[in-house]
């Protein structure tokens, strides 16, 4: 997180910018170390300038806030997609078992009627 | 849109989903579906045949005993015997019930005048309404079979002609606990008038152990003649006994609980005595037959349910889509009728510098034109601020040397970080975030800070186009692009509740940057979850359709998916974030009704329409989603007149309709399921290929 108001020269510098950058986020890339302590002014925070710079442009160094934030939704410890998980096997499975009590029982034999009434009735052929 | 790689931790890194599981609960999701809807199409009866088929009228097979006999017909050792009722003995018979209206009451009539009947009950029915068939052997009426679903017997092979005798055999267990010996088969009349066809159907539900009903006097009560018809028709000559026909369901059965209240005492008066056909209680049934009935019930009836809340929420979703579409109509329009007023103005003229930040991960196709673009710019001071997030194809190389504008290089740290890095390292106060894949037109920096002379405007949103629109795909994300623009985005303009600043053209005010402390990286969607922000924060962010900007969409089917896949994902994760305070209390419920929820409804529209038109009434169906499609391109048509734009890519909206919309759907599903489970999503780049063919050159 970078803002303006927070612009420090290199001598307020106290801690080395690499001191709070995690070494996680570090990609080998081949150039030359960005991390190495603070030493020269032209250093901006994170940032090295490459092109010359126009005079109204920021020449003292930036705050740029590495702190990572957790992303939104994100479960690091895996627990809720463990629950949901389990939920949804559990779901599955009772659905399973519906539907295997559904079909065996429709299709496991017709249901024979009882026998015929008695012909209580006056019969005539 | 630039997407970038974010740092993840090795020890956290997204393993890819196990497609097992998934495909598993997907088997277990259809076959509960496909049970559901083969047992609501089985129990409306819609796999069984009607009796209005042409059927032979030769009556050879049918002996003349049969012909001449009574209506109650059983077959032994393959020989028919007939049975007729005594003299002066009526037996009242109700087909096709029980109906929850007029059962009841043709109830009430035989209990006020002590008289028992017998009801052929249809079994979908009794599984649906138990109660009403407990109440009919309760009151010591007789309960047969009329089949399960009333077709016509003898069109139906032997196993389907068992199955419907002996799923009505186990509705009738569960319901009443009782069974039946009786089956009337549907579409039969009196002994005589068998033909060859009905005697086969005789003799089959007679090999399977039941006793044919027919009947003597059809009382025509399903015409609805008139009550004294009626009554005329269900009267015997002299002393006759007989088995009347009448109906307790299927459309007013008003004259026939009039005509029984009326025919019952002219007969007692005449002598006649009434029972029931077989003058005996239905047995007890097994408890096999009664558990088996109570699955078979449960399954209707939770059929039903499924059916009838998806037909719940199709209505509320359809209900949505056309509220949704008439707002955008009328507020569009007013919106874009404001803004066309010449005495319109955003206040005095901006002409304070502009720093125009372009973050940029390997974007050596694009970068050039997109910033060349910028530097030509009518604004009258404008410095490009490039920041290369560590690419690694010489992005950097390819645009330093460009007039005006500054290259700076920061480790690799995502889009938020590289914006940030961009606002720290300008000091003007106005600040321009564009992609680097978007040309910009020479007045569009300066028509888009326009609105920042109202001091509590904090953001602004420009009007972004797709440049590359060859492909079919171009095509149907430029309609989107084009009706997102020019409707969703004005209507939301004029409610105060602008979603997103597009990442590819957005202007901000420094002040309120530093109120949200800057871009966060929390989200997935960094330009909606800052434009949230800065609205939390009590900032206005307004949208101005004349600053235009063209951008290259994702030209490849997987490309789409995962920009689809980012921005809805990212969008619950801001939604969600930003759900609290009065913003969000407020207008968060109105954007995620119509950008989250609705879409998540649409696809049962689609789903019952396949459903309506496979078993339902075809042209009704057909109608109903040709006006859905007639509204959308209404929508289609009035967006890109606003917009000034050609209508000729209107003619793929027809198949946007039926590839694109459930592709969408399936995004949306898949970012929802995994913000539910809390999976850690890397995000990747999109391929470039540097088409900016609809961007006006120059």
């Amino acid at each position: 997180m970078a803002r303006e108001d927070s612009r420090r020269t290199a001598e307020e510098e106290s801690g080395p910018a690499a001191g709070e950058k995690p070494a996680a986020e570090e990609k080998p890339t081949g150039r030359a170390p960005v991390w190495r302590p603070p030493r020269g002014r032209a250093k901006i925070g994170q940032a090295v300038g490459k092109a010359q710079l126009p005079e109204h442009a920021v020449t003292g160094i930036v705050e740029h806030d590495v702190s990572f934030t957790q992303p939104v939704f994100v479960d690091p410890s895996g627990a809720r997609r463990r629950r949901v998980r389990a939920f949804a096997y559990a779901i599955g499975v009772l659905l399973i078992l519906a539907l295997a009590v559904v079909w065996v029982s429709q299709l496991v034999g017709p249901a024979a009627p009882p026998p015929r009434p008695v012909p209580s009735v006056a019969g005539s052929r | 849109m630039t997407i970038y790689g974010t740092p993840v931790p090795a020890e956290t890194a997204p393993r890819p989903p196990r497609r097992g599981p998934r495909l598993l609960f997907a088997l277990v999701a259809l076959l509960v579906i496909g049970t559901v809807v083969v047992v609501e199409v089985y129990a409306d009866a819609g796999f069984s045949p009607d009796g209005t088929t042409p059927r032979s009228t030769a009556t050879s097979d049918v002996p003349t005993a049969v012909q001449d006999g009574g209506p109650i017909i059983g077959v032994d050792g393959g020989q028919p015997t007939s049975q007729r009722m005594p003299a002066r003995t009526i037996a009242l018979t109700f087909d096709d019930g029980p109906d929850p209206t007029w059962t009841p009451r043709i109830l009430d009539v035989l209990a006020k005048h002590h008289v028992p009947a017998t009801f052929f009950v249809i079994g979908s029915q009794v599984a649906r309404h138990p109660e009403l068939a407990r109440r009919i052997t309760a009151e010591g009426h007789e309960i047969g079979s009329h089949t399960f679903t009333h077709p016509d017997l003898a069109q139906l092979s032997r196993w389907r002609r068992q199955l419907e005798s002996s799923q009505t055999q186990l509705a009738i267990a569960y319901a009443t606990g009782r069974e039946t010996a009786l089956l009337r088969p549907p579409y039969s009349s009196t002994a005589d008038a068998l033909t060859d066809d009905d005697y086969a159907t005789v003799r089959a539900v007679g090999a399977q152990g039941y006793l044919t009903v027919l009947d003597d006097l059809d009382s025509q009560d399903w015409r609805r003649p008139g009550i004294d018809r009626i009554v005329r028709n269900a009267t015997p000559r002299g002393d006759e006994g007989a088995i009347v026909l009448f109906h307790d369901a299927g459309g007013d059965r008003a004259q026939t609980v009039a005509a029984l209240d009326r025919l019952i005492p002219l007969l007692q008066q005449r002598g006649y005595r009434f029972r029931t056909v077989s003058g005996q209680p239905n047995p007890a049934a097994g408890t096999a037959e009664i558990w088996r009935g109570r699955a078979l019930a449960w399954t209707v009836r939770g059929s039903d349910a499924v059916l009838r809340l998806l037909w719940i929420l199709l209505i509320l979703a359809g209900g949505l889509i056309v509220v949704r579409t008439l707002i955008l109509f009328v507020f569009s329009v007013a919106h874009a009728r404001r803004r066309r007023d010449p005495a319109w103005s955003w206040g005095p003229e901006v002409n304070d510098p502009v720093t125009i930040v372009v973050p940029a991960y390997n974007e050596r196709e694009t970068i050039v034109p997109a910033v060349t673009s910028m530097t030509r710019s009518a604004h009258p001071d404008v410095s490009v601020l490039v920041v290369d997030d560590e690419s690694t194809d010489g992005t950097a190389d390819a645009v330093e040397g460009i007039g005006n504008v500054r290259v700076v290089r920061i480790p690799s740290g995502g889009k938020a970080r590289a914006l940030n890095a961009g606002v720290a390292l300008s000091s003007d106060d106005l600040i321009v975030m564009v992609d680097a894949d978007t040309v910009l037109l020479p007045d569009s920096v300066h028509k888009l800070v326009q609105p920042f002379a109202d001091p509590k405007v904090g953001a602004v949103a420009g009007n972004v186009k797709v440049s590359n629109r060859g492909g079919l795909l171009g095509k149907w994300q430029h309609i989107e692009y084009v009706i997102g623009f020019n409707l969703d985005r004005r209507l939301y303009d004029t409610f105060g509740c602008i979603p997103t600043v597009p990442g590819a053209l957005g202007a901000y005010r420094r002040a309120a940057l530093d109120d949200t402390r800057g871009l966060s990286t929390g989200t997935l969607a960094e330009d909606t979850d800052l434009t949230l922000a800065i609205q939390q924060a009590g900032w206005r962010v307004v949208y101005e359709e004349n600053a235009i900007a063209y951008t290259e969409a994702p030209a490849t089917a997987r490309q789409l998916w995962r920009q689809r896949y980012r921005w809805s994902y990212g969008t619950m994760q801001a939604l969600w974030k930003h759900r609290h305070g009065h913003f969000g209390r407020t207008r968060i419920p109105f954007i995620a009704l119509f950008s989250v929820v609705l879409p998540l409804l649409a696809p049962l529209i689609d789903l019952m329409a396949v459903y309506g038109l496979i078993f339902l009434d075809r042209r009704i169906t057909l109608l109903g989603w040709l006006a859905m499609l007639l509204v959308q391109t209404l929508t289609a048509v009035l967006a890109f007149r606003l917009d000034h734009e050609s209508l000729r890519p209107l003619w793929t909206l027809p198949l946007q309709q039926i590839v694109y919309r459930q592709a969408m759907y399936a995004v949306l599903l898949s970012s929802a399921l995994a913000a539910l489970t809390g999976r850690r999503l890397g995000w990747q780049k999109i391929r470039r290929t540097g088409d900016f063919s609809a961007a006006p050159s120059g």
